[in-house]
């Protein structure tokens, strides 16, 4: 299945280019978001997961903020989208 | 009293005299301070038969509870009728100014009056001077702060207006300590109208008394450190609000031409850019442990600044942009009314209404756009006017103008978050993105666990979610009553361990929501005394209309079916009264329809 990333978060710009943000990962039957982050991890050769156990970094999933600690072995499905934003209010 | 000092100055502008008046403890219970304290205040003051800028229309500068006495209490409040609106205005602002009042053995000012000839007041500890402001008139704010401080102290802080509140224009803008602004509304052009250049307060007496000294010190010591160790405080620090260009982008919540486009080139104009192409300089408000401000060529820049002056206009240029930003600060305007209105005539020139019109993208035309509105000449008489006047002068359907009851729709763009489309037509001042900033819910950036606050999909428009919606509404009114810096650092359990030393009783969070609600209650009492009706609560189709590209994914938000729920909710009738009950139930009867 084919999953869209697009890796917002300031704190990956030292990871990726912000043109470079936006991507597509594929990804077999059932897997689940961790093993989009991993994927991601590989795509990019740099680690990500940590801002997403820590918080620093929020993912949203098809509109939804998830819970990454909890949900990350929720399964994914074809044309899912992972948006990677970090957290601001005000402003 | 705890926390305040029991008394507001009034001052007559017409005779040059002053009165004390007393705050009723009472008073406080229930409404807390700044713009709810403002809001009991003025209840009798305001009326439909006084129009804003009419010499007994008042405009009052308060503190808060918390002014002063907790981390991010740095900010004041200006409260009165809005010219731009005709109903209820309010704004905030930053710096030292809040502080100095606090700090000068008072709780606020309410003016009234016009003086024959400009004046400025100094307010030296309390005691009230009115001054010649004659050689001041005509002056931008910075120059203006300059010599008052020569003048008087140079440790006084200074709010002033510029040549857009003497000129009227209906959203100038009251500036203090340099670039800080109570941006909304069009007070600075209330203060114009009663020939009033700036108020200057030096405060040396100190802060009001606290039933709970050492509970409050402890509590101060805990949050400081809490900030210290959370991870954002950096990102602020570094990047400040201009950090949420590039991730609004990403959730079509940043606009650009006109609220008519969802693609464009975010990253130009983003906070990462900005460090990366100027020296920036970091500046915060009073008891600030953040300093998010950021000033680069000596301008204070911000995400709502760059995104209406700048992609909202479709210029992409920083140079540009800030050059805008500077003039608006320097002439007293506020920059989302501003850009808004500069952004609504490029639209009607590419719709062919304005022959010869500004372009989108010309940065030069937008310079030159917004000192013709300050200077009142030509088109920029017309755009002086705010988006919903023009409209009606140029006889274009109000559906294209960017408002919600005259106040222009500020940068997160309602087809990006469900409730944002809510809060801006239910909001008190008009489109307001503060009460509430439910975007950072939804990006939990600032839930609010302890009220069940929590982040669900961004357009969802259950009941389920309108409640939601309108706790977090009635707890963010109180932001401006403690009058709290809006970061999501300081939350709802900080405030109500805050208030509780600070009054000596238990406050929890949900005491907080009910004194919101009652807060958000009257205001829209006074609304409805000044002639809003449900037909105004409702959302242009200029930012209804679905886009085909970007991260709003052509979502259109039902207002009209969210409000009939939200009505229901929060206890107002199908005409959008509260209804007897509800009003009892808040305490309100005092306050008669
Ligand atoms: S975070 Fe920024 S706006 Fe808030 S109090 Fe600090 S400097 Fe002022």
């Amino acid at each position: 299945m084919k999953i869209k990333i697009l890796l917002s978060a300031l704190q990956f710009r030292n990871v990726i280019a912000y043109e470079n943000r936006c991507f597509y990962i594929d990804l077999d039957d059932q897997s689940t978001i961790k093993d989009a982050v991993l994927a991601i991890e590989n795509k990019i050769g740099g680690k990500i997961e940590h801002y997403l156990t820590r918080g620093d970094v929020k993912l949203i999933l098809n509109d939804r903020v998830i819970d990454y600690k909890e949900e990350m072995l929720k399964n994914l499905k074809d044309e899912d989208v992972l948006i990677f934003i970090t957290p601001l209010s005000g402003g | 009293m705890m926390g305040f000092h029991g008394k507001v100055l009034e001052v007559n502008l017409k005779n040059s005299s002053v009165r004390e008046i007393e705050i009723k403890e009472e008073l406080i219970r229930k409404f807390v301070g700044g713009c709810g304290l403002g809001a009991a205040l003025l209840y009798n003051k305001i009326s439909s038969n006084i129009p804003p800028l009419s010499s007994e229309s008042p405009i009052a500068f308060l503190t808060g509870m918390f002014t002063g006495l907790t981390p991010f209490s740095g900010r004041h409040a200006v409260v009165g009728r809005s010219p731009l609106t005709n109903l209820w205005g309010e704004s905030t602002s930053g710096g030292f100014f809040g502080v100095a009042i606090k700090k000068s053995g008072i709780d606020g000012i309410i003016i009234t009056g016009k003086a024959e000839k400009p004046v400025y007041l100094y307010i030296a500890n309390g005691e009230v001077e009115f001054r010649n402001a004659k050689e001041l008139w005509g002056k931008n704010t910075s120059e203006t702060i300059e010599i008052i401080n020569k003048e008087t102290d140079k440790k006084a802080r200074v709010a002033c207006i510029g040549p857009a509140g003497e000129n009227l224009v209906k959203y100038a803008c009251i500036v203090n300590d340099t670039h800080r602004a109570a941006g909304r509304t069009g007070l600075g052009a209330l203060m114009g109208s009663k020939n009033l250049k700036a108020i200057a307060v030096l405060g040396e007496i100190g802060l009001p008394d606290v039933a709970d000294e050492k509970s409050l010190k402890e509590y101060y010591g805990e949050l400081l450190e809490k900030v210290a160790s959370n991870p954002a405080r950096e990102l602020w620090h570094t990047y400040g609000t201009l950090m949420y260009t590039t991730q609004g982008y990403e959730l079509g919540d940043t606009p650009s031409k006109y609220f008519t486009e969802g693609v464009f080139p975010a990253f130009k104009i983003s906070g990462e850019t900005m460090l990366e192409k100027y020296e920036v300089k970091s500046e915060g408000c009073a008891n600030c442990p953040v300093i998010c401000g950021h000033r680069v060529r000596g301008v204070k820049m911000e995400y709502e600044s760059v995104s209406s002056l700048g992609s909202l206009c479709g210029v992409y240029d920083l140079d540009v942009i800030l050059d805008a930003a500077n003039y608006c600060n320097e002439a007293g305007l506020d920059v989302i009314s501003s850009g808004v209105t500069v952004a609504f005539a490029m639209y009607l020139t590419e719709k062919g209404v304005l022959k010869d019109g500004i372009k989108f993208g010309d940065g030069k035309a937008l310079l030159e756009t917004l000192r013709n509105i300050v200077k009142r000449e030509g088109l920029g008489n017309i755009l002086a006017e705010g988006t919903r006047s023009a409209a009606k002068t140029f006889g274009v359907d109000l559906e294209e103008a960017a408002n919600v009851k005259g106040l222009e729709i500020p940068m997160h763009d309602p087809r990006a978050f469900s409730m944002m489309a809510l809060t801006y037509v239910t909001s008190s001042r008009g489109a307001c993105h503060l009460h509430s900033d439910y975007f950072t819910v939804d990006i939990a950036a600032a839930p609010v666990p302890e009220l069940g606050v929590l982040p669900t999909n961004r357009f969802d428009e259950s009941e389920d979610k309108i409640k939601m919606q309108v706790i977090h509404q009635s707890a963010k009114e109180v932001w401006n009553s403690y009058i709290l810096c809006m970061l999501g650092l300081i939350s709802i359990n900080d405030a109500a361990k805050f208030h509780s030393a600070i009054i000596g009783e238990s406050i929890t969070p949900t005491d907080i929501a009910k004194i919101g609600e009652r807060t958000y209650m009257l205001k829209r009492m006074i609304n409805i005394r000044l002639g809003m009706r449900r037909e105004d609560e409702k959302l242009p189709q200029i930012v209804r209309r679905p886009l085909k590209k970007g991260g709003t994914k052509g979502y259109s938000p039902n207002v009209e079916k969210m409000l009939d729920i939200y009505y229901k909710i929060r206890g107002i009738d199908e005409k959008g009264h509260p209804t007897k009950e509800k009003l009892e139930e808040l305490d309100l009867k005092d306050f008669s329809l």
